[in-house]
């Protein structure tokens, strides 16, 4: 008997708004959209962590930070966690992995992690799969570094390799470099023709990967495009379909810089002194910018670029399941769709991420087109759920059943099936402690209600927090948490978080890399 | 004081701190060093707004049940680092030059500061892989007869590569007690 095949698709700092079926109006998503008309819109779908490493760990395993122990980025996912593909992989899927993984870190002085390794070994990782990959062809956000898309790049095409944004300076750190228009940071006008850039070639070689399984072969591929992360440079021949001065400035932005800081000066001190540059507490945005400094017209054109990325996103996207309905297996596939956290785009004067819990970073696309020959309902999904759900979810799919060391469970397939399944809340966790400086954050969202409690670090005292209603606030501009009235629901979602102790990781595992 | 009442929300993941910075040093733009200070940058109590260079410094230890000159045996012998250190191929002593091979196939000169056998330290420095300056610091600190503590130091600019440096390190550390408990 035929199995149902598995498209899980990726990208990375995605925000919910950004796709056409979620209300988006800048980037056209149409092979999205038709999969969510198709399937199941999840309208609350929000990462266990706002950073790439620990978040992937959560979409390998199911499981929370705590438990994975990829607590904050540079912390390597053990080789032997568990991992949703492993399972698939033992029960006779064929498995792959094209694009970013991102387990184990970027930063290898001594090339001694296997997935920086790999490309040297071809595409098959010794002893057979590596966290239950058979295939793996990986990429990241440029055209340095040791992986498959860098090397083929810089051997194939060596002229292109200049043309992208260098993503780290000559300090290892996110770099500032403003470019294109407006001089935003990790904007840059990249020459590089679009068939050679890393949206496609993600693409090309799922194509290809298919191409190599038999007709009857059951498949599990993991599709993981690194874009809209920044860099944003997207080839330059694909730029003039959104004309930046065309924008309009997110709502979230603000009238002004005297409302942006009003806002800011409500929350935890850390927003504020990221904001004016004081103190950068993680890794992942540039040290030597200064928020502050953001102009209307730099959020302008990074949109755009961000929505041209999006763009070629679901065009690549839309090649490949042309392919899947060539190769005859469409009836029999189960589409995902997902980002592994947000991007501020310009929300509150910000761009990137960080230990910062409010909508732009948490709250992602989730688009699930079940299978047609399940004869699954069409649905939209208000409830939360969590990224944690979805190895849960590929295991109901394939006809396994789910480990006992995955915390989710399989997505509800509306709402009806979500309230039946306690599906209430979703909570998102932070730790770091990068160079002496540490930030704790522990977020529940239920009920429309967003809240986060703040642990003792550099520049908390364990009694800061945060509170808003996304129904009446939806960019998270009133913090409610010292309002007298909002006392009572404060202690129900504090009572929440309490109650949210997952198995920890023992022992703890290691930072061993900035990124 | 929201939590004391009812016990604590979970911030499990504190317990321990694995790089050794001092948090007042770092406070302030860990990596500017570059940016001169903004006028009146210290806007909230506690902040400083100390000069700092581009430099990290990570610690990271292990006890290993061996004796101190067993351990010093492999630790202190700057031509057997690629027994115990993942990711170095092979090494080639001169005098006080090291020349490491990677896994890259990047190659390294490296050179040896201190070898003293009597506080049983090592230390070596290098403008590479992945940073312009390294310094790295190993003692072997006898606990009993039978028990040491092996502590890595790694101090590099810029910061970024001392985490990197310094993780490399931690993995080496893990590796030789790895070695010690399986000889058993």
């Amino acid at each position: 008997m035929t199995r149902r095949k598995v498209l899980f698709v990726t990208t990375d700092q995605q925000r919910y708004d950004t796709l056409g079926c979620n209300g988006g109006t800048l980037a056209r998503t149409p092979v999205i959209d038709r999969l969510a008309a198709q399937g199941i819109r999840y309208e609350r779908a929000h990462p266990q962590s706002v950073v790439c490493m620990p978040s992937r760990a959560t979409l390998l395993t199911g499981q929370y930070p705590t438990t994975h122990g990829v607590w904050m980025n540079g912390v390597p996912l053990p080789l032997d966690a568990p991992s949703v593909a492993e399972v698939l992989r033992l029960h006779g899927y064929r498995t792959a992995l094209i694009g970013k993984a991102h387990f184990e870190p970027f930063l290898d002085p001594f090339l001694r992690f296997a997935e920086n390794a790999q490309s040297q070994l071809g595409t098959r990782p010794p002893g057979g799969s590596h966290r239950g990959f058979e295939h793996l062809e990986l990429a990241a956000h440029g055209s340095v570094g040791p992986l498959h898309y860098a090397r083929w790049l810089a051997a194939e095409h060596p002229e292109t390799v200049r043309g992208f944004y260098q993503a780290l300076d000559a300090e290892l750190a996110v770099n500032d470099r403003g470019g294109g228009d407006t001089g935003a940071p990790q904007v840059k006008v990249n020459p590089v023709p679009r068939e050679l850039y890393h949206t496609d070639w993600v693409a090309d070689r799922t194509i290809a990967w298919l191409d190599s399984l038999q007709g009857d072969d059951d498949w599990f591929c993991w599709m993981s495009f690194p874009d809209p992360h920044h860099p944003w440079d997207p080839p330059q021949s694909e730029v003039a379909r959104i004309d930046w001065r065309d924008v309009a400035l997110p709502s979230g932005f603000g009238p002004s810089a005297a409302e942006r800081e009003r806002v800011i000066e409500a929350k935890p001190r850390h927003w504020r002194l990221w904001y004016e540059g004081s103190l950068v507490s993680n890794y992942e945005a540039p040290p030597r910018w200064v928020p502050a400094t953001l102009t209307a017209d730099q959020v302008r054109e990074v949109n755009a670029r961000n929505a041209v990325e999006c763009e070629l996103i679901d065009e690549a996207l839309g090649r490949v399941l042309r392919r899947i309905e060539e190769r005859g297996w469409g009836e029999d596939l189960d589409v995902f769709y997902t980002s592994d956290h947000g991007e501020f785009q310009g929300d509150f004067g910000l761009l990137f991420k960080g230990p910062y819990h409010v909508d732009a970073l948490m709250r992602l696309p989730l688009v699930w087109r079940p299978a047609p020959s399940s004869g699954s309902a069409t649905a939209v999904v208000k409830r939360p759920v969590g990224l944690l759900d979805l190895a849960p979810t590929f295991c109901a799919v394939a006809g396994v059943e789910s480990p006992e060391w995955m915390d989710g469970a399989p997505l509800p397939t509306d709402d009806r099936d979500a309230e039946a399944r306690g599906f209430d809340q979703v909570v998102t966790e932070w730790d770091s402690e990068l160079l002496g400086v540490d930030v704790h954050l522990r977020t529940v969202y239920r009920d429309g209600l967003v809240c986060t409690a703040y642990g003792p670090g550099t520049v908390h005292d364990g009694t800061e927090g945060e509170l808003y209603s996304t129904l009446e606030d939806p960019t998270q501009s009133v913090n409610r948490w010292d309002d007298r009235a909002w006392r009572s629901t404060r202690e129900h979602l504090l009572e929440a978080l309490r109650a949210h102790r997952p198995r920890p990781h023992v022992p703890k595992l290691h930072l061993e890399a900035p990124v | 004081m929201w939590i004391r009442p009812s016990g604590p929300v979970n911030f499990r993941a504190r317990s321990s701190v694995n790089s050794g910075c001092d948090a007042g040093h770092f406070l302030v733009r860990p990596w500017a060093a570059a940016v001169p200070p903004r006028g009146g940058a210290a806007l909230h109590e506690g902040t400083t707004t100390t000069l700092i260079t581009n430099q990290g410094s990570v610690r990271r230890e292990v006890v290993i049940d061996a004796g101190a000159e067993e351990l010093w045996a492999i630790v202190g012998d700057p031509g057997r680092v690629q027994e115990w250190f993942p990711g170095i191929e092979s090494s080639h002593l001169e005098g006080t030059a090291r020349t490491i091979t990677l896994s890259s196939g990047q190659v390294v000169t490296e050179t040896i500061v201190t070898r003293d056998p009597l506080q049983r330290r090592l230390q070596y420095s290098s403008d590479g892989p992945m940073c312009r300056r390294h310094l790295a610091t190993l003692d072997v600190v006898p606990i009993d007869e039978g028990r040491c503590l092996v502590v890595f130091g790694t101090d590099a600019e810029p910061a970024a590569s001392a985490l990197a440096l310094g993780g490399a390190a931690g993995a080496a550390l893990e590796n030789l007690a790895r070695r010690f408990e399986e000889a058993r």
